[in-house]
């Protein structure tokens, strides 16, 4: 009972990683339909600043780590992005898997076999919760993701520019008749994203996780199932489906002793198994909407 | 469109194709008349080199590739081969199957044998056409499957060969005794089914229990196999990963309180730069490496002369024990040849057939000392040492225990 | 007089197409030609992809059915062995059942192709390839496990094709009659019902045309396609290894597709697969040649390896930013112009198909 507990508890700091990498891929693919295949190399590019200012200040290097991956998300937004208005989002979405094979590339380069450690304030430090033990950094994660979505659902219910927002995506053509400017819309989303994508990194390099290298850039494709799972146009869905995600993963990876019929390893192919499954009952996923088609 | 001059030019092509495949293929008479194969000329021994440079093991790649650059130079510098210069033919497949096709088709008619391929699933791919290739061939992946007893060779005991003595050794070192566990964390494929099996192996001997997960390349929470382990208070845990997941393992591992020892299936799951977080003192104290290949800080001649010849070459790799690897690969692979030399046979039929029957060889301790005469799927060594991780020498392991063969390994038919 | 000496582009193209085929091998080494048969039997898949694509479904999940092909062909054709069972058929019965089997799944996964739309189905085959890797290594017995399969070279009659050459006039051979197929299939009726789908399947379903059985057959037929690849794909290499059909091999057909054009299924596909396959090993070969990269790659600087990487990357951008129809419609304006001003009249031009209406980049 208490390991089940704990699987659950641990499942869910993971399913609040999870949430933020989805919710990076939810923000942009709400505001533009497209896939950004390049967060991947955003999470790890802002992680890597991170660590490498984080021995004068972490602080300070979070707030650098951010500014730099909403600098670099809004060049590409306004650079790539912006040059191929009125193409095909498969064409797009395409070319952000050219950008991500050059900033992956750059990062080979640079980052090498380093190994740097966030010198985040929780460090190595354990927590106890209802009886169980878990490292801090963990539980702030949780925190954080839920934090974000939370505040993220408030700012598009209840913002001007959330509700701005949610008008242009969810009545494209309308809310470009009333004069929204769809490109500033675009721009928002891909730095909500990239500011996500950093915090995302950081998080996911504390402990008990040794520190930022070049395995940070191919994580982030893992959480895609969550986005989907959730609904691909849903913030909180991102975060939800996060969470069944991440909890998911840490039963049967835990459970796998029972499971062996099922093949080892079996908990990596569950998510888009998972995934599969919800998709066939409910194609638009847990909350997203159902495309209404009007003749 | 004149349809006669495209056949006449393609004519032109094809006539002066196949005359450079001749010339190639004759490998130039030489003076002091040994059959020559491809890639053997009167100054020159082209080898293949068949690696990942760019993709997810690029570092280890180049760590290789610099280890047997040095031992060419090396070489060189002193006569060479057969009294010629080795050359490495150098192709970077970046861990992509089709790549590596690809890389070996271009360079197989123009070198005499493949000295080294980094890659389980290429190695696999490969081996049918290297095979009817007739070219000596050493993958750096340690799969019983590979030995076919004909062309193949290893530089080092099979990763079931190092688990079972490590284990063995861990399990002495810990005094596990009959009816305790014995766990293993593993990524699953090839190499992680060999672990396990040298892991069950000993526990079927010893009379043990194993507690065993099964872990994925993008994992970063392990709550599930700690907590099998934890369970199962396992004494000795077998580990095949990456090297932050190996950080991450033994972490979790420490917040879990399990006193284990840990034993790393071997090198690859060690990076030096795991010693600059917060995994290192968790590291030093708990982990153990069974390991055919020498550390960068071993302590022996031949360790010696490969960190002189590093150092004077300026080489920007880390010190590590993938460039001992790779120059005791290249090391060997001269040795087959020199003999095949002796032999007065340097085509591809006499190098195997010089390989099929020579003497054990040895590197003076970078890797184990090798017999090719043990049979297809038998692997080439008995021996494994054991190293422990420490920030106090360059390349972050050392020896603790010299090469040794455990009883279950000399009595278990491998 | 005149119209008898001029040869039109519709007999000038294949005959120097099919010579291409035929004389390739006496002009290429070993490996560039093997480099060059990868690229048709990737071809032979992204035509596959392209024909899906042209019905709104867009697949990541192509390398899983690829998969389906080799292994199923590896356990037809090779005999049994140490672990692993097979039933020795002849090679081209096995090829034709490998082939049969990838469009059996097909038609099984191709009810979520109705049901989900653009990059949600993406997603969802996104999935079918981690399923893929997974069964593979786990199926032992049929897919030789995490060690893969041998194959035997294929024997067609006596003659023993083991050898680039004849590697290369087979799927040279086997690329131009499904390149034909597809042509036929797109210009004559069911290829209208495609276009009609393309521009709307609302208005597609009141044209009457059956939208869930013609998009469940292009499912079927794509999946076909990718399994014949994936099957030569075995036949070229020799043996079929689990690590072949990852997400990156299914990212690569979908941007071959892209790159070369989604309007033209044939001509696009081939055009991009040849790029695809052909630009990072000419990089490869030559990056070291530019001054300012280093070598070799122990070299400081950048490694050639990485260069390649970078304008491969680089390169799919730029052309998407160029040209959003391919490069196949870039060819295709280049030739226009040129024989425009060749000849003063415009024959045999092929409008490409515009690109999905519903689904714009809304920026």
């Amino acid at each position: 009972m208490k390991e089940l507990a704990f699987f659950l508890l641990s499942g869910a700091a993971l399913g609040g990683l999870y949430g933020l990498l989805a919710l990076g891929f939810v923000v942009i693919y709400k505001a533009t339909h497209v896939l950004n295949f390049a967060h991947g190399s955003f999470v790890l590019l802002g992680a890597y600043v991170v660590a490498r200012f984080s021995s004068w200040s972490f602080w300070g290097a979070l707030a650098i780590g951010v500014l730099v991956t909403v600098v670099l998300a809004l060049l590409a937004e306004r650079l790539l992005i912006r040059t191929m208005a009125g193409r095909a989002v498969l064409s797009v979405t395409i070319m952000t898997v050219g950008l991500d094979i050059v900033l992956l590339t750059a990062a080979r380069t640079e980052i090498n076999t380093q190994l740097l450690p966030t010198r985040d304030p929780w460090g190595d430090k354990q927590v106890v919760l209802l009886g169980l033990v878990m490292p801090q950094a963990r539980l702030v994660a949780l925190l954080v993701s839920i934090v974000v979505a939370v505040s993220f659902f408030i700012w598009l219910r209840y913002s001007r520019w959330g509700l701005a927002f949610r008008a242009a995506t969810e009545k494209r053509e309308a809310a470009a008749l009333m004069g929204i400017g769809l490109g500033t819309l675009s721009a928002l989303a891909w730095a909500i994203a990239g500011a996500l994508a950093t915090v995302s990194g950081v998080l996911l390099a504390t402990y008990p996780y040794p520190g930022v290298n070049l395995d940070l850039g191919t994580i982030a494709l893992a959480a895609l199932p969550a986005a989907v799972i959730g609904g691909l146009e849903s913030a909180p869905g991102a975060i939800i489906g996060g969470l069944i995600v991440g909890i998911g993963q840490i039963l049967v990876q835990g459970y796998q002793e029972y499971l062996t019929w099922l093949g080892a390893g079996f908990h990596e192919v569950f998510t888009f198994g998972l995934m599969l499954l919800v998709l066939l009952v409910r194609p638009q996923g847990l909350f997203g909407q159902k495309e209404i088609v009007r003749a | 469109m004149r349809p006669s001059s495209l056949v006449t030019r393609a004519a032109i092509g094809a006539i002066g194709a196949v005359l450079t495949l001749t010339a190639c293929g004759s490998g130039g008479g030489s003076a002091d008349a040994v059959k020559a194969g491809p890639g053997v000329s009167a100054h020159t021994i082209r080898i293949g080199h068949l690696t990942d440079l760019s993709g997810p093991f690029g570092t280890v790649g180049k760590a290789f590739l610099d280890g047997a650059e040095l031992f060419v130079k090396d070489r060189n510098a002193h006569g060479g081969v057969c009294g010629r210069d080795l050359e490495l033919v150098v192709e970077d497949h970046g861990y992509d199957v089709q790549r590596a096709v690809t890389s070996y088709r271009k360079v197989k008619n123009d070198v005499i044998g493949i000295e080294s391929i980094l890659g389980g699933g290429m190695a696999n791919a490969l081996l049918p056409e290297l095979t009817k290739d007739k070219q000596l061939a050493s993958p750096l992946t340690w799969t019983s499957s590979l030995i076919n007893g004909g062309n193949v060779f290893l530089t080092g005991a099979t990763y079931e060969v190092q688990m079972v003595n490590a284990m063995s050794w861990a399990a002495d070192n810990r005094g596990v005794q009959k009816g305790d566990t014995i766990g293993f964390v593993g990524l699953s494929g090839e190499v992680g089914e060999a672990v396990l099996a040298g892991v069950e192996r000993v526990a079927e001997d010893r009379g043990l229990k194993v507690a065993k997960a099964f872990i994925a390349p993008t994992d970063t929470d392990f709550t599930g196999p700690i907590s099998t382990l934890t369970k199962a208070h396992a004494k000795v845990v077998a580990v095949i990963s990456t090297p932050p997941q190996l950080a991450t393992l033994m972490s979790s591992a420490d917040s879990a309180s399990l006193d284990a020892l840990w034993v790393g299936a071997s090198p690859s799951i060690f990076s030096p730069s795991l010693l600059d977080g917060p995994a290192k003192q968790v590291l030093e104290d708990n982990l153990v490496i069974g390991s055919g290949q020498a550390p960068w800080a071993a302590d022996s001649k031949a360790a010696q002369k490969v960190r002189d010849l590093y150092k004077k070459s300026g080489s920007k790799v880390a010190p590590q024990s993938s460039i001992m690897t790779g120059y005791a690969q290249a090391e060997i692979f001269a040795a087959v040849l020199e003999k095949a030399c002796q032999d007065g046979d340097l085509t591809r039929e006499g190098i195997l057939k010089t390989f099929q029957s020579m003497d054990p060889v040895d590197t003076g301790g970078l890797v184990s000392t090798l017999d090719f005469t043990r049979g297809k799927g038998k692997s080439q060594s008995l021996e494994t040492a054991i190293l422990k991780p420490t920030s106090s020498v360059d390349g972050g392991l050392q020896q603790v225990q010299a090469a040794f063969t455990s009883d279950e390994v000399k009595n278990g038919g491998y | 007089m005149r119209d008898q000496l001029r040869l039109s582009s519709s007999t000038v193209v294949p005959a120097a197409v099919v010579l291409i085929l035929v004389l390739l091998p006496f002009v290429l080494d070993d490996g560039w030609l093997t480099v060059s048969t990868l690229a048709l039997v990737l071809g032979i898949a992204a035509i596959g992809l392209s024909l899906l694509y042209s019905t709104g479904q867009l697949s990541l999940g192509h390398a899983f059915f690829m998969a389906i092909g080799g292994y199923s062909y590896g356990f037809l054709a090779a005999p049994s062995g140490e672990d692993v069972l097979g039933l020795g058929l002849p090679a081209p019965v096995a090829l034709v059942i490998a082939v049969a089997t990838a469009g059996f799944c097909g038609l099984l996964f191709s009810p979520i192709g109705s049901r989900l739309g653009g990059l949600p189905l993406a997603v969802a085959t996104l999935g079918l390839v981690f399923l893929g890797h997974h069964i593979a290594l786990n199926a032992g017995p049929v897919t030789g496990g995490a060690r893969g399969r041998l194959l035997e070279p294929i024997g067609l009659g006596g003659l023993v094709l083991d050898d680039s050459r004849s590697l290369w006039w087979l799927v040279a051979a086997v690329t131009a009659v499904v390149a034909l197929l597809a042509h036929r299939l797109m210009s004559g009726r069911v290829g209208l019902s495609l276009r009609a789908l393309h521009g709307g399947e609302l208005f597609a379903g009141t044209m009457g045309i059956d939208v869930r059985r013609r998009k469940a057959g292009a499912f079927v037929v794509s999946s076909m396609y990718a399994g014949l690849s994936g099957a030569l794909f075995s036949v070229v290499s020799g043996a079929v290894v689990p690590e072949t059909f990852d997400l990156t091999l299914s990212l690569n057909i979908l941007i071959m597709i892209v790159l070369g054009g989604t309007g033209l299924v044939v001509v696009g596909s081939l055009v991009g697969a040849v790029l695809i396959t052909v630009l990072p090993e000419l990089l490869r070969e030559y990056a070291g040649l530019f001054p300012f990269i280093a070598p070799d790659a122990l070299s400081e600087g950048i490694s050639p390896s990485s260069a390649a990487q970078f304008v491969y990357g680089v390169a799919v951008i730029a052309i998407l930013i160029a040209e959003p129809g391919g490069l196949a419609v870039l060819a295709q304006r280049a030739g226009r112009s040129v024989r425009r001003r060749l000849r003063g009249d415009e024959h045999d031009t092929v409008v490409p198909i515009a690109d999905h209406p519903l689904e714009r980049n809304h920026t």
